[in-house]
């Protein structure tokens, strides 16, 4: 019961009129990221990174989160309306959605994303509620051998995860880990790869190649592509569903907030991966399974309900384990970190108000969302209606503001640009960027784990495999590159015999 | 050159180029790890995966380069539009350089009349001037007129 004693403690800070506000405006901002394609939560929290200097921890935090979920509700109002997707995680709603659109069934659309997506996170949290703290639990009996398997685990999952081959992944994985170990090392003091730079001295900051690689680079790929957008707007009376659609909906709803769940918790893109594996299941369970594509409730219900219920699952190790899971968990990794909170096993045993504050604002920031993306879709299709070629340039002003404003450095803006410039060129040979962010992000903590244990062992690798903790993590990790080898190697043989017919 | 020609090399070149300098930090030893330990090995798994990749580009369709720098162009003038803003800020203070940067964009990349990128340029600059300086408390570079 001391869960629902911590919970309702939560509420009591969450429901200060301070922390009330700061949810609604995260939430609002991160509705209107999610609806403008281009701009995800990740660009979204990096932007509001500086508003929180004033602010205290909790408050932070709250308005943070309320970007990051709130941002798939939003995706889905122009993957339903213009057939592009707000958010990387309303690709696959664009399918169904779209197509309801066209059959004057927008409305009934938006009312079943939003009625799932406010389910799967709300479900999610629940989730979190009881997962989190266990698994820091256990995880506060870890030592620098099991961390070290953890993520070596996380980076082969990443591995497995990856849109390319598992080679091309790996490389960019390891392209990001080399990027990590620019500036001071850590367990000596020594220079590496600084040439001279006072810049570089503190490491190459992950905001600026985050918000390059992605939303610089983004832009740059979208300037090859057709600018041109119909957008369709919906009347008010047009939005609740038939009784057969909601009924339709019920089912793949709870399937996909128990999908989205488990996949949010592996790292990588776990809100794209879970719609799709959503979308996937309700295809294979339906009766009719080629409808899927014309305009099916369950392809618009499932995958915008799975797509949710990841955030709540991305949550559990980023909070629990201090491992960010996905791009826009590394960003609110670094605002709390400059608010002096480190994210990880011990954090919700030693600051318990914040954690429970979180998951209580997160129960409110759900609410919030359902309450007023509806009435709101008005004004989300006045903002889609503005041209893309007025919407780029500030959304660029607005990225290179952002980087600077974290340091008032114009370094940062060179290591945003040479990002972008990275980000685009990889966009234009099919890389998968996730990988490479992630890497960097968790490289450090890799490397300092890794030479630790090794210290600890007096230079013996048997450190490892000792332990059971450690022995059970590294086989598993060993399991998954074997399979991600024999994966790589199907996939090229499949190909090779398709070149041949 | 296919696009994994092109990716193989890069991180062929990559590899070479952090091997090089890693060569020159401390390597320690096994019960010591030194900072070279990290990187060195990195860098010879990133020159592996290099050729594989390369390797694996044999055969694929080759890359068109004619109709790819046509399509590069919007992208390569954003480049160097965003390059000089970063250089001028500094000099000429925010409030001027995003001006003159987004009128760039607005007039030269997006082909917007003269008067509207003027237009557009200066309403949208002295908004994210008012917004980020003063209602975020950002401090933006100033410059002449300590704008």
């Amino acid at each position: 019961m001391e869960v629902f004693s911590n919970l309702i403690g939560g509420f009591q800070t969450a429901l200060s009129l301070q922390n009330i506000y700061l949810c609604v405006i995260g939430c609002l901002w991160g509705s209107m990221v999610g609806v403008l394609p281009g701009i995800g939560p990740l660009a979204g929290i990096s932007l509001l990174i500086p508003v929180t200097y004033g602010m205290d921890v909790t408050g932070a935090i709250i308005m943070l989160s309320g970007i990051y979920y709130g941002a798939m509700y939003g995706g889905s109002t122009t993957s339903i309306l213009m057939n592009i997707p707000g958010e990387s995680a309303s690709i696959v709603t664009c399918l169904d959605g779209y197509q309801m659109t066209r059959k004057g069934r927008a409305g009934a659309a938006l009312f079943i994303a939003a009625w799932g997506s406010w389910v799967g996170g709300t479900l999610s949290i629940v989730g979190i509620m009881f997962l989190a703290p266990v698994l820091a639990n256990v995880a506060m009996k870890f030592g620098p051998a099991e961390m070290f398997a953890l993520l070596l685990i996380a980076f082969f999952i990443l591995g497995s995860l990856g849109t390319g081959s598992f080679i091309k992944t790996m490389a960019m994985v390891i392209l990001g880990l080399l990027l990590g170990t620019v500036g001071m090392d850590s367990l000596t003091g020594t220079l590496r790869f600084t040439f001279g730079i006072h810049d570089l001295y503190d490491g190459i900051g992950f905001v600026p190649v985050a918000m390059g690689a992605f939303g610089f680079g983004e832009i740059l790929s979208a300037t090859e592509e057709n600018m041109v957008r119909e957008v369709y707007k919906p009347r008010l009376r047009e939005l609740f569903p038939t009784r057969t659609e909601l009924r339709a909906s019920l089912a793949p709803i709870l399937r996909g907030s128990v999908i989205g769940f488990f996949i949010g918790l592996l790292p990588g893109s776990a809100h794209i991966l879970s719609s799709f594996v959503s979308y996937i299941t309700e295809k294979r369970l339906a009766k009719n399974p080629e409808e899927f594509g014309t305009g099916r409730i369950e392809g618009v219900a499932g995958p915008e309900t799975a797509n949710n219920a990841a955030t709540g699952g991305a949550m559990i190790p980023f909070l629990a384990l201090g491992i960010p899971t996905g791009p826009a968990m590394a960003v609110m990794m670094i605002a709390l970190l400059i608010h002096g909170v480190r994210p990880g096993p011990l954090f919700i045993a030693e600051q318990p108000q914040i954690f429970w504050a979180l998951i209580a604002s997160m129960y409110i920031g759900n609410i919030i969302l359902l309450a007023l993306n509806l009435p709101l879709v008005g004004l989300f299709v006045s903002l889609l209606r503005i041209p893309f070629q007025v919407l780029f340039p500030v959304i660029l002003l607005i990225c290179l503001v952002g980087t600077y404003s974290i340091n008032m450095s114009s370094f940062e803006l060179l290591v945003l640009l040479g990002s972008g410039i990275l980000g685009y060129f990889f966009r234009k040979l099919d890389y998968d960027l996730a990988p490479f962010i992630l890497a960097l992000i968790i490289g450090p903590t890799l490397e300092e784990t890794f030479r630790q244990s090794l210290m600890r062992s007096g230079g013996s690798f048997s450190i490892f495999w000792e332990r059971p903790i450690s022995l059970t993590l590294i086989t598993f990790s060993f399991l998954l590159l074997i399979w991600n080898i024999y994966r790589s190697v199907r996939d090229r043989e499949k190909v090779a015999r398709t070149d041949e017919f | 050159m296919t696009k994994d020609h092109i990716g193989g090399l890069f991180f062929l070149f990559v590899g070479f180029w952090v091997f090089s300098h890693a060569v020159k930090l401390p390597l320690g030893k096994l019960s010591e790890p030194g900072p070279a330990l990290f990187p060195l090995s990195l860098s010879i798994l990133l020159s592996i995966m290099g050729i594989l990749i390369f390797v694996s580009g044999n055969g694929k369709t080759k890359i068109d380069w004619r109709t790819d720098f046509r399509k590069m162009a919007k992208a390569l003038a954003i480049i160097m539009i965003t390059l000089a803003f970063i250089i001028l800020m500094g000099r000429l203070g925010y409030l001027l350089t995003s001006f003159l940067y987004l009128f760039s964009l607005f007039f030269f990349v997006c082909r917007f009349r003269l008067f509207v990128a003027v237009i557009l340029s200066g309403i949208l600059a002295a908004g994210s001037w008012y917004i980020f300086g003063n209602i975020l408390g950002i401090q933006l570079p100033r410059g002449p007129w300590n704008l």
